[in-house]
């Protein structure tokens, strides 16, 4: 067989491969990645670009990314069913301040310095340290904060004001099709559907580009085309 | 050998070694990796994927990633001891904004550019300039942003309002078992636990998914039925 077609079959095996064995590991973004994660993934990396390179080599050498995906998906299964497991292989959020007061022999258990320390309190736009009351250091390297009450942001509750129910809006229409199970997961149908859309002035659904309705039973209505006076030319 | 069973166990070994490496190393997060993590990462990914393919070489090859791994975890401590050393290694925050004003010395010295400070202000939500105060380059790329006084979010405190006292809630069961350390500590006992559960109508502790104690006192329960009446369907 000619070299460049067998380069092209392998790579395309590989790709396949490749493929469908990080839609089994899961959907992350790289910058999402744990240390772990990217180690393994640039082994497979690796072996997967050393089978297509190397001639010697037999197809056998595609196992490992499959045992690698196995072996992955094994221990989140196992870390997710056991605690003691979990902590094993995760470690755990590491108190930093507690009370305001640093606590060095757990910065220095952690390997976190006071630069780090102080970076990451400015990320959270905290310049002051009097205004922390926790901060801890997550197993992923993000510092999560609590600051002293009177620092927080003022909520309604503070003010004593009422509120109304906030859910999560549902997609009535997305790029001109109506979502019909969401319509019927709000006890609505096509009728309300016409009503609402004839009120707003407009009579074809595809027009639409993105309805969503509001929990307090607004409707937020995008239309195609519809544009501001001056707007941006993304050049390419 | 045969090369199914040895890859099989080469690739075992090499996953079993990284769940080890990757944890001694921590568990953050690639957006929390320096570029110098990064490269030591990849090189120790690489040369565990080239024992795997490799059958002529020997066992020897693991020692590689082993020996990064302790020189990483060592620089970790070194840097934590040394500010000079961390200095070096680790660069030092540079500030861009400085009461208001731009310093255009310290942007060139960084090789930072009008557009990635324009960018990174947007990211923190600063879209008018007139409203930072301060602005600070950090030694991971990063942007922390202070904005004047009078743009900052309200507090409690800026309205005079009394608050009471927060601190971090106490995790009480988790998955059903009962962290009796953290109990203790609170000063409680499984007494008080049962009948606060049997005050939220929960008779059997392993149905409890989550409990957590807030610093005022509240119990936040979570059981492994509970259920909305509609919930999203994860395909996979």
């Amino acid at each position: 067989m000619p070299e460049y077609i067998e380069v092209i079959w392998k790579t395309m095996v590989v790709f396949l491969i490749l493929a469908i064995l990080t839609r089994l590991i899961g959907r992350k973004l790289l910058e999402q990645i744990t240390f772990f994660e990217f180690v393994t993934g640039v082994t497979i990396g690796t072996v997967a670009g050393a089978y297509i390179v190397n001639a010697i080599k037999g197809a056998w050498v595609l196992l490992s990314p499959v045992i690698f995906t196995v072996c992955t998906i094994g221990l989140g299964f196992i870390s997710l069913k056991s605690l003691r497991i979990r902590k094993l292989v995760e470690g755990e959020p590491v108190v930093i301040i507690q009370n305001g007061k640093i606590l060095e022999e757990n910065m220095f258990k952690a390997r976190y310095n006071l630069d780090q320390l102080e970076m990451q309190l400015r990320n959270k736009n905290i310049f002051d340290f009097n205004e922390v009351e926790f901060a801890i250091l997550e197993p992923t390297g993000q510092l999560s904060v609590l600051k002293k009450t009177p620092f927080l942001s003022a909520t309604l509750k503070d003010l004593n004001l009422s509120t109304n129910y906030k859910g999560v809006a549902t997609e009535i229409i997305k790029d001109g099709d109506v979502l019909e199970q969401n319509l019927k997961q709000n006890n609505l149908d096509f009728s309300w559907l016409y009503n609402q859309l004839r009120d707003k002035g407009i009579n074809d659904i595809s027009k639409v580009m993105l309805a969503m309705l509001n929990t307090d039973g607004t409707l937020y209505i995008d239309l195609k085309g519809e544009k501001p006076q001056y707007t941006q030319k993304v050049e390419d | 050998m045969n090369p199914y069973i040895e890859i099989l166990i080469r690739t075992l070994v090499v996953f079993v070694l990284l769940v080890i490496l990757a944890r001694i190393i921590g568990r953050k997060l690639l957006s929390q990796l320096s570029v110098f993590e990064f490269v030591t990462t990849i090189t120790i990914g690489s040369a565990t994927g080239t024992y795997v393919v490799e059958r002529s070489k020997g066992n020897v090859m693991l020692l590689s990633p082993i020996i990064l791994t302790i020189c990483a975890v060592g620089l970790g401590y070194l840097t934590l001891k040394s500010l000079r050393f961390r200095k070096l290694v680790v660069g030092e925050p540079v500030v861009i904004i400085q009461n208001g004003e731009i310093l255009e010395k310290n942007m060139l010295k960084a090789r930072y550019s009008l557009d990635d400070l324009e960018r990174q202000l947007r990211g923190k939500g600063a879209f008018k300039l007139n409203e930072v105060e301060f602005a600070v380059l950090e030694s991971d790329g990063t942007l922390s942003v202070q904005k004047k006084s009078s743009y900052i979010p309200v507090t409690p405190k800026d309205l005079n309002l009394s608050t009471t006292y927060k601190g971090l809630a106490t995790e009480i069961i988790k998955d059903g078992e009962v962290l009796e350390q953290n109990l203790r500590q609170n000063n409680l006992d499984f007494n008080w636990l049962y009948n606060q559960l049997r005050k939220n109508g929960v008779s059997d502790i392993s149905d409890v998914m989550l409990a957590h104690l807030n610093t005022d006192g509240t119990l936040y329960l979570d059981l492994k039925k509970q259920k909305p009446a509609y919930t999203q369907q994860v395909e996979d």
